[in-house]
């Protein structure tokens, strides 16, 4: 056994590595979607137009744009 | 947070470039009104105690529109501690008519006169002293974008908040203030003195939201009714105008004592440009010419295409020779076999399919710079002025452009910029058309296919633009003559900000800011659809046993996509390209960049050629595949069908509606493929490729149909004109 590992240890932690990457990213994307921080897959932070999307982001403002109609 | 300070003042006066020089943050600061829709908050730089609200720019507190009821309600129900009202120096009776009325609120306010660089520029004179004494509250001069002055504004609101609001000095007309006593004795006499008098101007107005807050009964509205209406009888004019322009007669006097005007009645150089720019018959020409040249420095294959160049290096040097050069040094000393499914994965998939997504980073970095700058300047606010005489004639107005503006960097924010629209279709429209727009995600498919069949042209890139320009004028046009979308645009004021060289850090922030959002869907999504494409195209049934495939025709992936194929094979989808033409469409819903990925990944994984021997594998094999015409109905095909599943979210909320919301995307797909099917089928028995057949029958009669409901008489238009002219003829 040991010696399958040692002889597969590239293997092992290259896909390891690779595991643990798409799990983070789809644990960021899963929270971000939980969170509603993000419209588009991007997050508010980092986007130039969030201004815009902010009524998801904050959704007090839908509460405000409702007052409104 | 013990002091609340709030940023209040006219749209475009500076509020957020204020913001960010007082708080330290990087807030998006765009150069046409209406850039804030919110407001956000911060910390005063030096105070952790003093938190600075930065609100949407507002022309008056009456809660007509999104921003202004944002605005009201805060200052109204939160009271901040200070106002800091910030005053565009270059139009002062405009801006001083919102101070008149913050005033009014019984919060300390504290004037800052912005711009006062582009004043003394002009050689105008501006007495703050004596505006100081007249307004009854602080006065102080800034210019937010060099930052000169903004510590000492804050400091200055600082310092109010901690005193008693200064009663206004404006008093209106004997019979109004006769009035509004008597609703303050009425009505409001519980009120803090302070408040007063706010509310009993916004009652003698007739304040619908104000009468509800306050929730008075029958009895005293009715009572109120009558006091307003004795005034209006003896001032012969309704009660919001008399309030209005009483105002603007004491503002025109405060004028008058406190400013000396050395360019009154003569034309600025923003107005010069203009007669130019903003020309009837030039104005078109010249913003094509701009377009034109954008996507040719980007995106082009001139001289002076650095944006092209870049990605050149990108696709050639960095993406096609040094990450799978690394990648291959890394496996190799890991010990991972060429031949085995961990490197095929990483190399075939992953570095292939985000690279060929992130090879395009430095076009959209030039375009997103060229747009910004565009924006910074003061154009954009322009093109949106330009595209209202066009919109309006179809029935849909300026404001509709400026949702289409913010799409060409993402659609997701784009159509959620459309709920400033107030008319309900108007708004539906809006949303229905702003995907049409070329959104950065969807540039690198037109990046590939002109740099792959038309040479680099930049043509290619500018007719991307104006064909989502073009889908959403005839969409409009067609849409209007529909019962569920007819009538009368509403107006649209903007008001056009002065020219001003581009500040840097604006449009580098900006530039960043849009290009990050870039890469990191490529380091997100596309990362994660890479890995499922390569299984997908890389693994199938062979001889009724599953496994690794040689030939990736043989895939799962080309199974499903030969299952959709003859869908688009009217569009000229056809042999091998086909399923992967197919797939590419699919896969591009979840994220636009995702069809040069899947290019990337089939492409990578089905060619003989190493990506490291050779430079642009993935363009000479879509040339292969693809001729002219075909690109172009693929490409069409992809601009303007469905957006990706985020812009789809995004309707849906904003449409709140199954029905609206599916039948968006079923207009945006039956146009896209009418539209590649038009240019396919006709544009191919042009030039000979497509021979003549039923779907060359239906495609002349998608144009005729086109072109009927393009010209077809549009009777409330009709009307209307009718009427104009009867009333000019009266």
């Amino acid at each position: 056994m040991l010696a399958y590992i040692a002889a597969h240890m590239g293997y092992i932690v290259v896909t390891l590595i690779l595991v643990l990457t798409v799990a983070a990213v789809i644990f960021g994307m899963v929270k971000d979607h939980k969170t509603g921080s993000s419209g588009c897959g991007c997050g508010c932070k980092g986007c130039a137009n969030a201004p815009y999307c902010h009524p998801y982001c904050h959704p007090q403002k839908d509460a405000e744009a409702s007052k409104l109609t | 947070m013990s002091i609340k300070i709030a940023l209040a003042g006219n749209p475009n006066t500076g509020k957020t470039t204020l913001f960010n020089a007082l708080t330290g943050t990087s807030q998006y600061v765009g150069n046409w009104p209406g850039v804030t829709v919110e407001k956000k908050g911060g910390t005063l730089k030096g105070h952790r105690d003093v938190e600075i609200m930065d609100l949407p720019g507002v022309y008056s507190l009456s809660p007509y529109t999104l921003e202004e009821v944002v605005a009201r309600n805060y200052l109204v129900t939160e009271r901040p501690d200070a106002i800091l009202n910030i005053i565009d120096g270059t139009n002062l009776e405009r801006n001083l008519y919102l101070t008149t009325q913050l005033m009014e609120l019984g919060i300390p306010v504290v004037a800052a006169v912005n711009m006062m660089d582009v004043v003394r520029k002009n050689g105008d004179k501006l007495d703050t002293k004596k505006l100081s004494d007249t307004l009854g509250c602080p006065v102080t001069e800034i210019s937010a974008i060099k930052g000169e002055g903004v510590m000492e504004a804050a400091e200055k609101a600082v310092e109010a908040a901690g005193k008693a609001a200064v009663p206004p000095p404006h008093r209106f007309n004997g019979t109004v203030e006769h009035a509004l006593a008597h609703i303050e004795e009425l009505v409001l006499h519980n009120l803090p003195e302070t408040q007063q008098r706010w509310y009993a101007v916004k009652l003698f107005e007739r304040d619908e939201k104000v009468i509800q807050q306050l929730a008075l009964a029958p009895d005293k509205i009715a009572h109120i009714e009558g006091d307003i209406k004795a005034c209006e009888d003896e001032l012969d004019d309704d009660a919001e105008s008399i309030i209005t322009a009483e105002r603007y007669n004491w503002i025109g006097s405060i004028i008058g004592k406190c400013c000396r005007r050395r360019s009154q009645g003569k034309l600025t150089v923003s107005d010069k440009i203009d007669q130019i720019v903003t020309n009837r018959i030039l104005a078109l020409p010249i913003f094509v010419i701009v377009m034109g040249l954008v996507y040719a420095i980007s995106m082009g294959g001139w001289a002076i295409s650095i944006g092209t160049a870049a990605t050149d290096w990108a696709n050639d040097v960095l993406f096609g020779e040094w990450v799978p050069g690394l990648f291959d040094t890394i496996l190799g000393a890991a010990g991972i076999a060429e031949e085995s499914w961990l490197y095929g994965l990483i190399q075939d998939g992953i570095v292939a399919g985000v690279g060929a997504v992130l090879g395009f980073v430095p076009q959209m970095l030039v375009l997103f710079l060229l747009l910004c700058i565009l924006e910074d300047v003061g154009y954009m606010a322009r093109i949106a002025f330009i595209m209202d005489r066009i919109f309006r004639r179809f029935g849909l107005s300026g404001k509709s452009f400026i949702p289409m503006l913010v799409a060409t960097g993402c659609g997701v924010p784009g159509i959620m910029a459309s709920r400033t629209i107030e008319q309900d279709r108007d708004r539906k429209m809006t949303i229905m058309t702003t995907g049409f727009m070329p959104c950065g995600a969807k540039m690198p498919i037109v990046g590939l296919f002109a740099g792959a069949l038309f040479g680099g042209s930049w043509l290619v890139a500018t007719s991307a633009y104006f064909i989502g320009i073009a889908a959403v004028i005839i969409s409009g046009v067609m849409l209007k003559k529909f019962k569920m979308f007819a009538g009368e645009p509403a107006p649209f004021v903007m008001e056009l900000p002065a020219y001003h060289v581009p500040n840097p850090s604006n449009v580098l922030r900006g530039t960043w800011e849009r290009g990050w959002s870039f890469i990191k869907r490529a380091g997100t999504v596309i990362l994660l659809s890479s890995i499922v494409l390569w299984f997908l195209q890389g693994y199938g049934f062979v001889d009724g046993v599953f496994g690794a495939v040689e030939d990736n025709n043989d895939s799962i992936l080309a199974a499903i996509g030969n299952a959709a194929a003859w869908i688009f094979y009217p569009l000229g989808w056809k042999g091998d390209m086909a399923w992967k033409a197919t797939v590419a469409s699919v896969t591009g819903l979840i994220a636009k960049e995702n069809v040069v990925d899947t290019f990337g990944v089939l492409y990578h994984y089905a060619g003989d050629i190493d990506l490291i021997e050779d430079s642009t594998p993935l363009w000479s094999m879509v040339a292969a595949d693809f001729s002219a015409i075909t690109a172009y109905s693929f490409m069409i095909f992809n601009l303007l069908c469905a957006p990706c599943f985020a812009a789809m979210g995004a309707i849906k909320r904003e449409m709140n509606n199954t029905k609206w919301t599916l039948g968006a995307i079923g207009y945006m797909c039956g146009f896209a493929y009418a539209a590649a099917m038009v240019v396919y089928q006709i544009g191919g028995l042009i030039t000979g490729e497509a021979a003549f057949s039923v779907f060359t029958v239906i495609a002349f009669a998608l144009l005729l149909g086109l072109i009927y409901l393009v010209f077809r008489p549009y009777r409330e238009s009709t009307a209307s004109r009718l009427n104009e002219r009867s009333v000019a003829r009266a």
